[in-house]
């Protein structure tokens, strides 16, 4: 052992000197290689290793291999795979997105079994290859023994037996004697060049600066869809995004008048439009509502001989149509909050948050906008106007309001009426009008 | 022995208490490595191989150029068509699925069954089986619509806050035929990582040397390495074994789990596992005879490998046939007369043809094997498997088509008509595989250069005449 170590001292040699690695022999055939094989083993080497085209049979008790512990590596896979599978499907299906399918339950054993399956062998084909290789120390592009001459022939007809020189046992002379002794075709010096295996130092600085500048369009591309733009963004894929359909006031050439838009068909209604009940639908009395022209009631209107419509004038329905309850009052509190506190604000004075921005802009620049503020609720006109016109206000609008029947059913339309009328209540109240605990808690807080 | 005169290269001649060579004429260790390394490293390829990689070429520029016709355009361009929305697509898909099915079974089921005739023909097969699962993966790919969004397939985190629907058939099959891809590809490449090594170490260039090196990962045909190596390729063999026939099974499953007369039957998994193995042969078959010719390596692939292949057929082919009968007595014996319907419409309805293609080119063309010259004439052989090829082609055409033609409503019933960018697609597809396997004849090892030595007597110069499986 010793003499083994003086004949290699470990020098750390600036540069690096062949040295010997150990001796390779080449045999005519398998009998002959199992037999150098055995004795090899029986003469107590432990670094050696046969070199073979094909896996030869019996070789491994011949050289005293111990069976691998791989099959414990591809089953430890296998189990990976089946709890991961079935941690998936748990965690997607039955825990984080849950839905009901064909009546299956959430988490269905049965209908988990192919994914599971599949991914246990996919988890255990990785584990057989990553772990055959990884315990043969594959990759290993670079390797002493490839140096040898003749080894170019084990990966087609040559049998070989190398003896490397980290055996206790291995002595320059002596298992060059034992070799030849064992009947081999020719035996071979294995010279290790001790060539660098090292990564050449500027590939290092080299990788940082390639993977820099690959970043850059990548960063830019990051840059350019987080940054703001006036003009639509250039889409690759569109998706869905632009389909060729007709949306709400477009044109279109299939029709004769060129409207995209369709009016509705004479004669005919649409379903949940049809009111038999008009005092409900029209906020006017029946009979009233039969004899006159309907757009008189549109915004703006004009009579036939040019002066403005004045909508006090009609027979408007003066007690809401519905059942006057809490429920009516809270329904119409949320419809109200909804759909006209953006402009009349929650309490009816017209301090709407579209308001105030349309007021602030129009106030910077003279002349930009035609808006006007919209009149308080609870001011004396409106709270004389009868619920009837109110409805018909919100129905097709008045002046610069635009109608909201499209978007608000009837009977909501008469909650909010109901509602306006609490807001103009509680508007225009004087303290005396209030219960004696509500006045007293008042004036205790003015105090 | 010596009165008995036999000719050295038939194998197909069975002697009793011997076994037949499964390399027939005088081959060496070496004789086999230069053999099969002839077309990877001849400096001039016979011109026949140029003139088919142009064919091939050709049709997958024009499979391509249908492709961006789809993506730019739309799934519209297809036949597809209410009620038949899973026309050609899919009908190709479940055709190369099933092709891909030989590969595997000879290399994996037929390892464990220690048929030794497999290392003749495993390579070949293997690698036909990966390029057919391309050729199947290609299909639902384009058939989803949106190309860009096929990773929507698999389970990831997205901003939708959506998951897949693990319960359903088509979600298994998304997991079958990727992970039936991937450890199919594992196994190609861990076969062949000895014979890389070979070729790297015949290598006369520096460009080869490197490649061939790189591939093989440094393997030095230690016997330290080679006891793992077998271990994990018996550990690969047996996983993948089971891997194999559950593929076709889920892919049935997309029919079967569903509820339509004619697909919502138990036999399916069976059913198409046969088929898949059957078709799957064919087209081994079908690449074999011109490859062997071409590579030279007659002596290696022989007839009785080739015969064996056809015994294979034959069985697979009957079973197809006996399942297409138990479909019938089902549907009969079952008396749902919706599923009555179903088969009556198959047969007699309008797609008769299709079906009656169908059996004559699947049931009763594989008979003729029964016949010895049958089995052992290549170019009858070839004839028999294109056939095969066509009728199992038409068999997933019939399963899909008929069954959604006739919808649950009479008033929505349609007849399917394929477009021109349909045709052009399917035999697209074959100059994508046929590319896929003449590039790999030309650069990887078409033989499994080592398994085939394993198998091969030790001194076969020394007896010419007759050469016998080396029984371990
Ligand atoms: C887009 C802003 C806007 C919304 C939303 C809006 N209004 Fe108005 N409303 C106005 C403006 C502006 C006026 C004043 C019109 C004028 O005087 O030209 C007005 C006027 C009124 C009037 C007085 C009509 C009259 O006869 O003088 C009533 C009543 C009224 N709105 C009720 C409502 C109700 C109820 C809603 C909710 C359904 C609503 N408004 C939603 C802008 C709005």
């Amino acid at each position: 052992m010793t003499t083994a170590v003086e004949e290699h001292p470990k020098v750390v040699a600036p540069a690096p000197e062949p040295s010997l690695a150990g001796y390779v022999a080449q045999f005519a055939d398998v009998p002959s290689l199992l037999n150098a094989a055995e004795k090899t083993r029986d003469a107590g080497f432990k670094s050696f290793d046969c070199y073979v085209p094909f896996p030869v049979h019996g070789i491994d008790e011949a050289m005293g291999i111990k069976p691998s512990r791989l099959p414990f590596i591809v089953l430890g896979c296998a189990f990976a795979g089946a709890t991961t599978a079935m941690a998936l499907q748990y965690l997607t299906n039955a825990f984080d997105y849950q839905y009901i399918i064909s009546g299956k339950p959430m988490f269905s054993i049965p209908a988990d079994m192919p994914v599971t399956f599949e991914l246990s062998v996919l988890f255990s084909a990785f584990g057989a290859l990553l772990g055959m290789l990884a315990l043969n120390n594959l990759p290993k592009f670079y390797n002493r023994i490839f140096f040898v001459d003749p080894f170019q022939k084990v990966t087609t007809d040559g049998f070989f037996l190398g003896i490397e020189c980290e055996d206790p046992k291995f002595h320059k002379e002596d298992t060059a004697q034992f070799l030849k002794a064992l009947n081999p075709v020719r035996v071979d010096e294995c010279i290790d060049p001790n060539a660098s295996t090292a990564f050449p130092k500027f590939l290092a600085p080299l990788a940082i600066f390639l993977l820099i500048v690959g970043l850059i369009p990548l960063v830019l591309l990051a840059r350019i869809r987080a940054m703001p733009k006036d003009v639509p963004r250039v889409e690759i894929l569109t998706d869905m995004d632009f389909q060729p359909k007709l949306k709400s006031q477009r044109t279109s050439n299939m029709f004769a008048d060129g409207r995209g838009m369709r009016p509705i068909i004479a004669g005919t209604l649409a379903r949940g439009d049809f009111y038999e009940d008009i005092p409900l639908s029209e906020g006017l009395e029946a009979d009233a509502s039969a004899e006159i022209d309907h757009s008189l009631l549109l915004p703006n209107a004009k009579n036939p001989d040019g002066t403005t419509v004045k909508l006090g004038d009609f027979a408007w329905v003066t007690e809401i149509p519905l059942d006057v309850n809490e429920e009516l009052m809270a329904r119409g509190e949320a419809r109200y909050n909804i759909y006209c506190s953006v402009c009349h604000g929650k309490t009816g004075k017209g301090d709407g948050l579209v308001s105030q921005r349309a007021m602030a802009l129009q106030k910077g620049t003279p002349g930009i906008g035609t808006w006007i503020k919209p009149i308080t609720l609870y001011d004396q006109p409106i709270r004389d106007q009868a619920v009837g016109q109110i409805f018909n206000t919100i129905t097709h609008g008045v002046r610069k309001m635009p109608g909201y029947a499209s978007q608000i059913p009837v009977e909501d339309r008469w909650a909010i009426v109901l509602y306006v009328r609490a807001l103009q209540k509680a508007g225009s109240a004087t303290l005396d009008q209030l219960p004696e605990e509500e006045q007293k808690r008042l004036q205790a807080d003015v105090q | 022995m010596a009165s008995i005169s036999i000719d050295p290269c038939d194998n197909t001649l069975e002697t009793p208490g011997q076994r037949a060579a499964l390399v027939t004429g005088s081959n060496t260790y070496q004789s086999v490595t230069d053999k099969v390394c002839l077309l990877a490293e001849k400096p001039r390829i016979p011109p026949m191989y140029f003139v088919a990689l142009a064919i091939s070429v050709t049709w997958l520029i024009i499979l391509k150029f249908c492709i961006i016709y789809l993506l730019t355009t739309g799934v519209g361009v297809w036949g597809n068509m209410s009620p038949v929305f899973w026309g050609w697509p899919i009908v190709n898909f479940v055709f190369w699925v099933g092709i891909g099915h030989a590969g595997t079974l000879i290399s994996a089921i037929l390892f464990l069954f220690r048929q030794n005739w497999r290392t003749g023909i495993n390579r070949a097969a293997e690698a036909m089986t990966i390029f057919a699962v391309v050729c199947a993966g290609l299909f639902p790919g384009i058939h989803i619509g949106r190309v860009w969004f096929a990773y929507w397939l698999f389970p990831l985190p997205n901003t939708m806050l959506l998951w897949p629907q693990f319960r359903s058939p088509l979600l298994w099959d998304v997991f079958a035929v990727s992970t039936y891809a991937t450890v199919s590809l594992l196994f190609w490449y861990m076969g062949m990582i000895p014979d890389l090594a070979t070729f790297r170490d015949r290598a006369t260039s520096r460009v080869r040397q490197i490649f061939y090196g790189v591939l093989s990962l440094g393997w030095t045909g230690s016997a330290r390495n080679w006891s793992r190596y077998e271990k994990a390729y018996l550990l690969l063999a047996a996983l993948a074994t089971p891997l194999v026939l559950s593929v076709h099974t889920i892919v049935s499953f997309d029919f079967a789990v569903s509820q339509l007369p004619g697909w919502h039957t138990t036999i399916f998994p069976p059913y198409f596992v046969a088929g898949a193995v059957f078709s799957g042969f064919a087209m081994v078959a079908t690449l074999l005879v011109p490859a062997r010719v071409l590579c030279g390596l007659e002596e290696i692939i022989t007839i009785r490998h080739l015969e064996n292949m056809c015994k294979i057929m034959l069985a697979t082919g009957t079973i197809v046939g006996y399942a297409y009968a138990m479909e019938f007595f089902i549907a009969w014996y079952g008396g749902n007369p919706y599923e009555q319907f179903a088969f009556v419409n198959r047969a007699f309805g309008p797609y008769w043809w299709a079906y009656w293609t169908m059996v004559s080119c699947n049931v009763i063309s594989p008979q003729f094997f029964w016949i010895k010259w049958c089995r052992t004439t290549p170019w009858f052989m070839v004839i028999i498997c294109i056939f095969i090829n066509i009728g199992m082609w038409f068999e997933r055409f019939v399963i899909t088509v008929t069954s959604l033609s006739r919808d649950f409503l009479p008033s929505s019933w349609g007849y399917f008509k394929p477009t021109m960018i349909d045709v052009l697609m399917l035999i697209g597809s074959f100059g994508l595989f046929f590319t896929l396997f003449l590039l790999f004849c030309r650069f990887l090892p078409v033989v499994a250069m080592a398994e085939v030595k394993s198998v091969m007597p030790p001194h076969s110069d020394d007896h010419p005449e007759r050469v016998y499986d080396q029984v371990h």
